[in-house]
């Protein structure tokens, strides 16, 4: 027996190794054990194993290799790509002002719109005369549409207002601001019945203004809303002006007393205005 | 010794083969490592039968591990019965030569694509011929082929060492 074996080992060995995957695969296509043995668990495990393995070597000569070796068109890449950051920085900034103009615009219509007691076109600010302290002393305003500028016509924006043309050309003017030294509007203090003049400070540091009022009023305090009272015939009633300030630092001039007023505009940040072109004097003012 | 180093070759091989592939893009141009493995350890065991036979089941084993959702058993089936025919065939050919070992790898891939095919066929349900993917294993057959002489050397040189000698050291001089 033992002879025989030994002469049939090769064949036996042969056998049972031939034999045996077939028992494995007919045991799985008949679905007796759908649970993998530990064999198959095990070797599987260490061939996903070794497979991830080598996966990451091979990914980190990839990487190596595609960052530092193989820089093939990078240049020409890295130009592209600057141009075209150049390019999207460039629309950033388009975007920008667009977005800014479209909401001054907004707001401005807005103004248009709540202000039913007079006619207003919009204008473009197209120059603005700076001061020796960077502060604008006078600007130029171009309508926009059919309308015609006219001397002493109100410019206003959507925070309150402006001045007023004084020099005016077809559909250009120059506007002289409320800070001017020769600036004079009908004011009043909004909800309290007093009314005064608001005079330019004249001052080329500050974007100021002084309120006189009779020395016999109430006095003021700081944050009183300054607003036009429409007595010039120039400026129509209710339009924001600006805010007191300083108020105990108020001076008495001769039969006055003088309030300074922060304005609300300021001109520097002006792109478009709206100009009146008529005061409805049949329709209150409602905002 | 021998044995297990060849077995560590192999296993090594199987492992990098898809990742060092995909380094240079060529993923889907795998080779056919079991056959060639196998016709090795065939053509290079003339004495020690038995030992070379339960290596080449053993290689069989390792590829089926690498082969996650196909049938366990099949690559042992394919790896044992290649490994008698080519036993069979060592004596009649000279394997070392690159003429010889291609044809007999290309044959030797078409077998063990149909033997894989057949019992995919008798063994697997999922199996079916609409998933046959005639492009691919025209292409894994060329590889193999191809490479066959290379990686001859290869496991030449590994197994060389482990015996002192290159077992192929007239292949591609």
């Amino acid at each position: 027996m033992r002879k025989w074996l030994a002469e049939h080992s090769f064949l036996i060995v042969v056998m049972v190794s031939l034999l045996l995957p077939i028992v494995f695969m007919i045991v799985q296509s008949q679905g007796r054990n759908t649970n993998p043995t530990l064999a198959r668990r095990l070797s599987v495990g260490v061939a996903s194993t070794a497979q991830q393995g080598m996966n990451s070597v091979f990914g980190g000569f990839r990487s190596f290799f595609s960052n530092y070796i193989f820089l093939v068109n990078t240049n020409k890449e890295n130009q592209r790509l600057v141009e075209e950051n150049e390019r999207l920085v460039g629309e950033v900034v388009v975007a920008k002002n667009l977005a800014v103009e479209n909401a001054e615009l907004r707001t401005l219509l807005g103004l248009g719109e709540a202000r039913r007691d007079m006619d207003m076109a919009a204008g473009v600010v197209i120059s603005r005369e700076l001061t020796p302290f960077y502060r604008v002393a006078r600007i130029v305003v171009k309508l926009d549409g059919d309308a015609e500028l006219k001397k002493d016509q109100a410019v206003m924006a959507h925070l309150g207002l402006v001045g007023r043309v004084v020099a005016a050309a077809n559909k250009t003017g120059d506007v002289m601001l409320l800070t001017d030294g020769r600036s004079r509007v009908a004011a009043e203090v909004l909800g309290r019945g007093i009314l005064g003049m608001l005079i330019g400070a004249g001052r080329q540091d500050e974007s100021m203004a002084r309120l006189q009022v009779g020395v016999n009023e109430p006095l003021l305090e700081n944050g009183a809303v300054v607003t036009t009272s429409g007595h010039d015939q120039v400026f129509p009633r209710g339009v924001e002006i600006g805010y007191i300030t300083n108020a105990e630092k108020s001076l008495q001039a001769g039969p006055f007393r003088e309030y300074d007023v922060s304005l609300s505009v300021n001109p520097g940040s002006l792109s478009h205005v709206m100009v009146v072109t008529e005061i409805k004097k049949d329709i209150s003012p409602a905002r | 010794m021998r044995y297990f180093l060849l077995l560590v070759t192999f296993f090594v091989l199987m492992a990098a083969q898809s990742s060092f592939l995909g380094l240079f893009g060529l993923g889907a141009y795998s080779v056919d490592l079991p056959l060639i493995a196998v016709m090795y350890l065939a053509s290079t065991s003339s004495r020690r039968r038995m030992g070379s036979f339960i290596t080449a089941v053993a290689i069989g084993f390792l590829a089926d591990s690498f082969a996650v959702g196909s049938i366990f058993g099949i690559q042992m089936e394919i790896a044992g019965l290649l490994f008698l025919s080519s036993m069979a065939l060592a004596n009649r050919f000279q394997w070392h030569r690159v003429g010889p070992l291609m044809a007999l790898t290309l044959v030797g891939t078409i077998i063990s694509s149909a033997l894989f095919y057949l019992l995919s066929f008798l063994f697997d349900e999922g199996f079916s011929w609409h998933t046959f993917d005639w492009p691919g294993l025209f292409v894994r057959i060329l590889v193999t082929t191809l490479a066959s002489p290379l990686l001859f050397r290869l496991f030449g040189l590994f197994d060389g060492r482990s015996r002192g000698r290159t077992a192929t050291s007239s292949l591609l001089r």
